[in-house]
Order: C-alpha cells, then sequence, then structure tokens
C-alpha cells in the first residue's frame, strides 16, 4: 500500500452524458498517432453494453483473491475512429451528390453506440448516463498481470501509469482488467490508459474530466482526506459506491447511484413509491450497498426539500465548484509548464 | 378545474386580465366606448360594475386618457367576473346584451375537464388533477416555454392557454412565478450602434440625446422598412408555397382556404412585411449570419429556386455549410474566439458575456465587420469613380452610395473594439462597465440595469437590483402599469376577424393537423448536445461519439411493427417525399413519434434529402392579422412563421 491514494466521486444524478469530460481528454491526451480510437474517458447510456462492447462479460480481475481468466478486448469492440471526407465532400466539386460520411464501409459499434437508448417501457423507460475512466485500483488486476513490470502504481498518490519504455506490448493487462480500461497502441504496440492527469495533479490542477465537467459531477482528492468530500461521501455518507465491487480490484473512482424517476402505475398515476431503474438493475453494478445509499439520499432530499438543510445535499450540489477538488483548484492557466512528455 | 374549485386569484384575474371585460353577444366582439358613445375613445374597453349595474371604462385601455391610464381599481368599483343582466344601448339604438369574456371561457372550458384532456394528451387524469391543483397552490409557479409559435402549427394557441394558467393563478408578474420564455437584458447601445448615424457623437448621460436617436430610427422604419419578413419572402420564391398554403396540410377546421386568408390580409394591407414586386426573386443575394438552407423548412428548394434565378450570390460564413455549398463567392469569417464579440444577452444568466479574441483569424478570414467595412469602402468609392450618387433603395427609399462606408464607419471613427466601447456606454444595462473590467474579470460582468427598451418591448421591470433575481413584470403587478395590450391587461380575448372566424378568439384546444398527409406517425426534433445548431455539426472528432451519420429515434414497437431493426437504412416518408437514416430504438420515445434531432447537414443524409425536406410548414393564418390594437405585423413582434413537428410520417425500412 502507498502512501496515499488518489480517488474520485462522480454523481450519476448529475450527469448531462455530454461527453465534455470525453473530449477534454481526447484533446488533452489522446491525439497521437495510434491513440486515435483511444477515449480514455468514456461515457455509455445505461443499461447498455457499453465500451468495449459487452466489457463486463470479458473477465478478469479476482475472486476471493483469485486472478480471473480474462479476455482481451477486439478493436472493433472499442469502434474505430472513423473518417470523413471533409476535403473531397466540400471542395470536390460533386456539387449535391457529395456525401459526408464515414470513409470506408459502415461501422457497426463504437464508444457511444447507444446513446439515449436506456431501458423500460414507455412510458416507464428509464436511463442514466455512465462515465468511465481507469479506477486506479487500490489492487490493480494489469499490475499485477504485467510480467515486466511495466504497469506502476505510484507510491505518492496511488496513480496507475504504464512506464511505455519497459512495455513490450504483451497486453496481459489488457485481458487482466476487469473494466476494460487499458488501450493498446498498435502503431508503439505499447499499452496506453488513463493517467489520472498527474502532471497537472502534481501541480495542484484537478484533472481535465473533472474540471471541464459542467454538470458538477465529479469530486477529486486524497481518499483518506477526511475534510474533503470523497471520504465523506465515501465514508461518513457512505453513498458513493464502487462499479462492480465483486471484480475485487477495490476502484478508487466511485458512484453516486441515480436515482431516477418514479414510475406511472398500472393506471396512470404516478407511483411515487416504484422507482424507474429497478433495484435489480442498481445492485448488479455496485453491489448491495447502493440500496442503502438511495434510501439516504431520499431521506436527505427530502430534508433539504423541508428544511433547506443537509450536509450530505450541499456537498453534492456543489455551490462552490472549488470545494469539489480536495484541494486541486488551481487554475491550468495559472501553471506555467505541464510536462506531460518525458523530459529528453 | 383551477376555477371549479376555486383555485383561481380573483382579485388579480378582475385586476391584471381582460377576463371582466365586456363581450358583444352579436358581433362577439369586445364592447368599445365607441359604440355607445358618440365620439368614444376607439381603443376603450369596459366592465361591468356589479353594484351600481352599470358599464365602466377600463383605465386600463390603450385608449384611455393618456395620463390617467393605470390597472388600479378606484375606490367603489366593483367589476364583476361574470356579470348578469349586464347590456348595452348602442348608438344606433339597438340594445345588446353583454358577457364578460371569463364566462364565455367558463362555457368553453366545460369542454377541457380532466378525462378530455387525459384523452387528447395522453397522460392520465389524476396525473393532469394533481398538476393542476399543486400548481395553482404553489407558492409561486412558473412555466418555462420554450418552443411553442416557431414549432407547431397552433404553438399560440398551446402559449396562450399557459399563459392564461399562469394569469388565472396570479403567477405572472409575482417573483419566481409566472410564464417566462427567452427574454433578453436589451443592449440599447447595439441597435444604436449599427442604425443611428454619427453614433461616436452620443453621450450616455445624455438621454434625451439617446432618445430621439432611437425615436428617429423606429420612425424610419415604420416609414420604410428596411426589412421585410423571411417567412413572406419563402412563400414568395423559394418554392414551398403549394406546401405551405395546402388547406389538407392545415387546420380541418378552416372554413376557407389559407390562400384566401393571405390574399385577403395582403389586400387589407394588414401583412405590409411582404415583398413586393421588386423583390420578386433577388438578382444579388447577399446572405450572412444564418444557413437558410438549413433553417427553413423545405430549405432544400432553395437551391432549384431563389439561388438559381440569382445572377450572384456571396455567403459570408464561417463553415461550408449547406448555404455556402450553393454560393458563388464566399468570404470567410473570423470564428468566435477570433474577434471581439458580445454574447446572447439573454435574461436567465443575467450577465454580459464578452466574446475577446484570444487568436488571429485563419486563413484569409476575417472578422464580419471588417469584411463589411471593406465592402462598404469599396461600394463608395466604386459609386463615386462611377458618378453614381443615389440610387432608389428597397421601396423607393433614397440612398447615397457615396456614404455607405462613412455611414457604416462613422466617418471612419468605428472598428469592433469602439463599437463594443459604445454599447457598453450607451447600454443602460452596462452602465459602469468597461471592456477593462471585463477583461479582468473572465469577460464577466452582472447586469447593472435594465433597458427602457427592454422595458417596452419584453415587459421588463425597472425593480432591477443587482445581485437580486430580475422579475418580469413587476411594472403591471406592483406599479399597476397597463400591459402593452389594446385591453393594458393580460389580453386572452382577440377580437380579430380571423381569430373570431376560426374560433381562436380565446386559447382553445385543436386537433394537430395533418403536415404532410395521412399518416400515423408524427415528426419531432429538437437540439442536439453534439452542437449549436449547425456548428460543428460534422467535426468528426464528435461524429465518432454518435453513429457517424444522421439518426432517428422510434419506439421498439413502431420498429418491430415495420421489421426494422437497431442501424437498418430507414426511409420516412410522407406526401413530400422522404429521407434516409439510421434507425434507434428506444423506449424513451412514445409510440407514435419519430424524433430527429436537429441540424444535420443535408450533406450528411447518404442522398442528400434532409428531415426538413418532408415538412411542409403550413402556415397559421391568425398570424396574417394585423392593424388591429397589439396586434400588428411587424418582424420580431407578430408575423408568419415556420413549424415543423406536426409533421406526419410512415417509416420502411430501406432497401438499397
Ligand atoms: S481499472 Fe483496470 S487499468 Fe485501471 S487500475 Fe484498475 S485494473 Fe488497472
Ligand atoms: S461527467 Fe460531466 S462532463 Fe462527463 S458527460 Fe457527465 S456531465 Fe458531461
Amino acid at each position: 500500500m502507498g502512501k496515499r491514494q488518489l480517488a474520485m466521486v462522480m454523481d450519476l444524478n448529475k450527469c448531462l452524458g455530454c461527453h465534455t469530460c470525453t473530449v477534454a481528454c481526447k484533446q488533452l491526451w489522446t491525439r497521437d498517432e495510434g491513440m486515435e480510437y483511444m477515449w480514455w474517458n468514456t461515457v455509455n447510456t445505461m443499461p447498455g453494453r457499453g465500451t468495449p462492447r459487452d466489457w463486463e462479460q470479458m473477465g478478469g480481475g479476482f475472486r476471493e483473491g483469485e486472478a480471473q481468466p480474462g479476455r482481451l478486448p477486439r478493436r472493433a469492440e472499442f469502434g474505430e475512429a472513423w473518417k470523413f471526407d471533409h476535403e473531397g465532400s466540400y471542395y470536390g466539386g460533386q456539387g449535391d451528390a457529395s456525401h459526408l460520411g464515414i470513409k470506408g464501409g459502415s461501422p457497426d459499434w463504437g464508444p457511444n453506440w447507444e446513446e439515449d437508448e436506456g431501458g423500460g417501457k414507455y412510458p416507464n423507460s428509464f436511463h442514466f448516463y455512465m462515465p468511465r475512466i481507469c479506477n486506479h485500483c487500490t489492487h490493480p488486476a494489469c499490475v499485477e498481470a504485467c510480467p515486466r513490470g511495466a504497469v506502476e502504481k505510484r507510491e505518492e498518490d496511488g496513480i496507475v501509469t504504464v512506464n511505455e519504455d519497459r512495455c513490450r506490448g504483451y497486453r496481459f493487462c489488457q485481458s487482466a482488467c476487469p473494466y476494460k480500461k487499458m488501450y493498446f497502441n498498435h502503431q508503439k504496440k505499447v499499452a496506453q490508459k488513463c493517467i489520472f492527469c498527474f502532471p497537472r495533479i502534481e501541480q495542484g490542477v484537478a484533472p481535465a474530466c473533472a474540471r471541464q465537467c459542467p454538470g458538477r459531477v465529479r469530486f477529486v482528492g486524497y481518499r483518506d482526506d477526511e475534510a474533503a468530500p470523497i471520504y465523506k461521501l465515501v465514508d461518513k455518507w457512505k453513498v458513493a459506491l464502487p462499479l462492480h465491487p465483486e471484480y475485487g480490484t477495490e476502484p478508487n473512482v466511485f458512484y453516486v447511484p441515480p436515482v431516477g424517476p418514479v414510475s406511472y402505475g398500472a393506471d396512470g398515476d404516478i407511483d411515487e413509491s416504484k422507482p424507474r431503474i429497478p433495484d435489480e438493475y442498481l445492485v448488479s453494478l455496485f453491489g448491495p450497498k447502493a440500496l442503502d445509499a438511495l434510501v439516504t439520499l431520499k431521506a436527505e432530499r427530502e430534508k433539504k426539500r423541508t428544511t433547506g438543510a443537509s450536509e450530505l445535499m450541499d456537498l453534492l450540489i456543489a455551490y462552490e465548484w472549488k470545494n469539489m477538488f480536495g484541494g486541486f483548484d488551481r487554475s491550468p492557466e495559472a501553471v506555467s509548464v505541464i510536462h506531460w512528455r518525458k523530459k529528453s | 378545474m383551477i376555477i371549479d374549485e376555486g383555485l383561481h386569484d380573483v382579485p388579480y384575474v378582475i385586476e391584471q386580465t381582460d377576463l371582466p371585460l365586456l363581450v358583444r353577444s352579436d358581433t362577439r366582439q369586445f364592447l368599445r366606448e365607441t359604440d355607445v358613445v358618440e365620439g368614444g375613445r376607439p381603443e376603450c374597453f369596459g366592465w361591468w360594475d356589479e353594484k351600481k349595474r352599470e358599464i365602466v371604462w377600463s383605465a386600463s385601455s390603450a385608449g384611455y386618457d393618456k395620463d390617467k391610464r393605470t390597472l388600479k381599481l378606484q375606490p367603489g368599483e366593483h367589476p364583476a367576473l361574470e356579470p348578469t343582466g349586464a347590456e348595452a344601448r348602442l348608438l344606433s339604438g339597438k340594445t345588446v346584451a353583454l358577457r364578460s369574456s371569463f364566462s364565455i371561457l367558463r362555457d368553453r372550458l366545460a369542454d377541457y375537464d380532466a378525462e378530455r384532456a387525459a384523452k387528447i394528451t395522453g397522460v392520465h387524469a389524476k396525473v393532469i388533477r394533481r398538476f393542476a391543483r399543486e400548481f395553482a397552490q404553489a407558492r409561486s409557479a412558473i412555466i418555462y416555454s420554450g418552443a411553442a409559435c416557431a414549432k407547431i402549427l397552433h404553438g399560440d394557441l398551446v402559449a396562450r392557454a399557459q399563459i392564461l394558467m399562469a394569469a388565472l393563478t396570479g403567477n405572472n408578474g409575482r417573483p419566481g412565478g409566472g410564464w417566462q420564455e427567452m427574454t433578453f437584458f436589451e443592449l440599447d447601445g447595439k441597435i444604436l450602434s449599427a442604425f443611428v448615424e454619427n453614433v461616436c457623437d452620443l453621450k450616455a448621460d445624455d438621454q434625451a440625446g439617446i432618445w430621439g436617436a432611437l425615436t428617429q430610427m423606429g420612425q424610419q422604419q415604420a416609414a420604410s422598412p428596411t426589412y421585410i419578413s423571411g417567412s413572406m419572402m419563402r412563400l414568395q420564391d423559394a418554392g414551398t408555397r403549394s406546401e405551405q398554403l395546402n388547406p389538407a396540410y392545415n387546420d380541418p377546421t378552416l372554413p376557407r382556404s389559407p390562400e384566401q386568408f393571405l390574399k385577403e390580409a395582403l389586400a387589407r394591407g394588414d401583412v405590409h412585411n411582404h415583398p413586393g414586386s421588386e423583390l420578386s426573386s433577388p438578382e444579388i443575394i447577399f446572405n450572412m449570419f444564418g444557413n437558410p438552407f438549413r433553417n427553413s423548412r423545405m430549405g432544400g428548394r432553395l437551391a432549384q429556386t431563389r439561388f438559381r434565378n440569382a445572377r450572384l450570390i456571396v455567403d459570408l460564413t464561417l463553415r461550408m455549410d449547406d448555404t455556402a455549398r450553393h454560393s458563388d463567392i464566399l468570404l470567410p469569417t473570423a470564428a468566435p474566439y477570433e474577434k471581439l464579440g458580445v454574447k446572447y444577452s439573454v435574461a436567465y444568466p443575467p450577465y454580459f458575456h464578452l466574446g475577446d479574441k484570444v487568436v488571429e483569424p485563419l486563413g484569409e478570414s476575417k472578422s464580419d465587420w471588417g469584411i463589411l467595412a471593406l465592402l462598404a469602402e469599396r461600394v463608395s468609392a466604386e459609386a463615386r469613380r462611377r458618378g453614381v450618387t443615389t440610387v432608389k433603395g428597397y421601396r423607393g427609399r433614397p440612398y447615397d452610395l457615396t456614404r455607405t462606408h462613412e455611414r457604416y464607419s462613422d466617418k471612419g471613427r468605428l472598428d469592433p473594439e469602439k463599437i463594443l466601447r459604445l454599447i457598453l456606454e450607451l447600454s443602460p444595462a452596462t452602465k459602469g462597465i468597461t471592456l477593462e473590467a471585463l477583461r479582468a474579470n473572465k469577460g464577466v460582468a452582472r447586469y447593472t440595469g435594465v433597458s427602457q427598451l427592454g422595458k417596452m418591448w419584453c415587459g421588463t421591470t425597472e425593480d432591477y437590483k443587482v445581485d437580486e433575481p430580475l422579475v418580469a413584470f413587476l411594472d403591471m403587478s406592483i406599479r399597476k402599469r397597463p400591459w402593452p395590450t389594446s385591453t393594458g391587461r393580460q389580453q386572452f380575448y382577440l377580437d380579430h376577424s380571423i381569430f373570431l372566424e376560426v374560433g381562436e378568439e380565446l386559447p382553445v384546444h385543436k386537433e394537430p393537423p395533418r403536415a404532410g398527409g395521412r399518416y400515423p406517425l408524427t415528426l419531432t426534433c429538437g437540439h442536439t448536445r453534439w452542437s449549436i445548431h449547425s456548428a460543428w455539426r460534422d467535426l468528426d472528432i464528435l461524429l465518432r461519439l454518435q453513429r457517424g451519420e444522421p439518426v432517428i429515434f422510434v419506439n421498439p414497437d413502431d420498429a418491430r411493427a415495420r421489421g426494422v431493426a437497431d442501424h437498418d437504412y430507414t426511409a420516412v416518408h410522407n406526401d413530400l417525399g422522404y429521407f434516409l437514416v439510421r434507425a434507434k430504438l428506444t423506449p424513451g420515445i412514445r409510440p407514435g413519434q419519430v424524433h430527429i434531432y436537429h441540424a444535420w447537414l443535408s450533406t450528411q443524409f447518404v442522398d442528400g434529402r434532409d428531415n426538413d425536406s418532408i415538412c411542409p410548414s403550413p402556415i397559421k393564418v391568425t398570424q396574417l392579422a394585423g392593424k388591429h390594437g397589439h396586434i400588428v405585423n411587424e418582424i420580431g413582434w407578430y408575423e408568419v412563421g415556420q413549424n415543423d413537428r406536426d409533421t406526419k410520417v410512415d417509416f420502411r425500412k430501406h432497401v438499397a
């Protein structure tokens, strides 16, 4: 166990599915050769098959401490970086025959293929958005799977990174990670993944996905900082839970489960007692503690509504964005140089 | 239900709305003073005093003695909301029975019990009742209306019904309540710097001078308007007329064809924003700040009509949108971060937002202002060279071409930064805010006041305090100043002949039209999260986060019934044709609904036909009313619009 562990909490009740996080990450980290198809941050409509497609069925992780077999996600299961012929379509002189389509065939999957589809049956349909990054696990399967020690968990903050100089492209990490958040650069033949924006973190700046989130969904900070929101949400109020705790890697990204809307009864009336998102579904994602978290959330919402005062709701509403980041609230502008490439 | 259960706010309704005003039983028009008093005031309306049992002329009326106008009742006045036995002796000597518009409304509302409303809306009666009670009993309740008139044929009826509900419950002009829509902090400086000559000589502390300039500008526009209605122009030369005027696509209860309503309105001059013969189809098109191919229904038809007829088409644009693709000359403009500008001054975030220049414009592009300045300079020089001075402009208005640049740039004194400073200086909403202060505060500053113009146009209020929410209509609810309508009240009864003829004098429900033909499904549309209108709609990294091409969302049951599976190419069709898209299935879509998010470019559709190509956008005949109290045909005030959400369609799997 390292000295400290950084963590993130995402409040699924507030996520808009806007993908600002996805694009912020893309623009900052994954524009180089071989990275075009990578989205270290993904946001998927739930229920759904996710990214890569059906990742929850690919295995990996641990059961009762035992490493579980996992399979390599295929490239098509992530989706390709489709190309579009802007040049030909706009300047190619084709007139109204021009078509700005996907070059070279029609894909059948992408990183947000099932956007806004969801589940249920009209009028009791439901969906919510689930952003995912690497969980920077306390017990990272990717680290354990690498025979070369190329995947490292940083002593000082628990961020999991790949040492590309050591990586030989065996991809064991990709099979082992039960969240399928390890990517492979087919050009450079190395594994690559979310780095929790450590070059920003080192300068007191929150990760880009969190800092740019217009929904104020994401809290950042040290797991053990009792004065900061992460500790309060995870340990004190117990409303933030890891995704698939049964995978055994002890994630450090936690989710506040969505309360969702209430349902219409058979007679068309609003049935306050019945949530549209089935309890079983949330339990399948976040374990049985999801139900306790929902009870707490609903009680505190009601308290806030009737008395105006609830520590938990005030935290989640996040009146002051700076309070969400456990001290990592410096402006990226204020930081002179962010060393994100290896100094040579 | 609100009225039946006595949940309406009677004193408010009597004071603030036209519901106590008297309507003649013979003509169904409001009783006006001119009907009963020789030389009476024309725009003067009355209510029935239940104690004195006589007509009292409402001091709110637009035609009432100017300095005595008020909503406030005098001591001893007792307007009856539902008078019995009220009558008037007309100048002709005839006696007519009178009813209040409230009592007519009550009769009408009898048709709309919760059960009937449930049938119409598909929302359960219990839910409707609960909503009505909660709305009426809330300390204050807001209806934030986004899209009515510009989206559905009867959007005006929907909006009027919503406003009525907010008025019956006393919410309009109440902090935290009322019917709201997109209102703006009016920036007078923007209008002044755009329209007024010698704007650089205006001084912020010379309010009289500013008002003079604004008044002069208003008079000029009224005398010979320099603009016409885009919708009316479209009817004339965009190849859409037969669809827009097709009676089968319009309200089936109309007693006459839409064409007849249009002809009559033009003959009467009720609609004056109509292009005359001089503009039957422009020879030269100079397009800027818009993408008519995309933002007009059936906009693609411009290619075969207006754009084909023109000799020269110039487009000032920041990207290769559909209009740009159909233009001869493109003048590339700088993108938002490449020029100084002001962002939307919408009222709900009450902050001035500066758009500042952070990088130089790319390639050959220039700021819009700069491009127009160069053109104006060239036009002036060329006019001088050719010895052309005054030409006849639109509607015969004289225009001295040699002075084009002088006027545009105020003798060379204007540039984008100077204009921005003028806007800040001359607008009461930004009093005391400087460009420097804005830049020091990330381009954001709380508005410091409200504009007189905004007050006039948007019915806002002068009770604006920085650090407190802006509450609209306090001038009326607290100060008792009349509303900007004929009756000086929130007016729900409209006695213009068209409204009476089509049965819309009060808000009523009308079945949606069968726009596009008799098809079982309805095409709906809405803003996508992936672009701001069509800007960035074709950006590859964002397309990769979608399906890379246009999609429709349909209910799985509707899809199954038509043998359509996820991602199938699907033809959505009606009388006007079809467009091809991929299908996405979701239970979030109501059965019977086909949803497409907006702003795809036509080039993104596999065969170039877009969803707008099958939206016939029937015209709403009441929008042809004019010259009737506050119902005046003016751009941005009252005019014919477009709509798309009544489009009837079906879809089938497309086999290539
Ligand atoms: S989520 Fe996967 S890649 Fe990230 S630390 Fe855990 S096991 Fe490793
Ligand atoms: S986490 Fe934030 S930025 Fe990402 S999709 Fe949700 S609301 Fe948008």
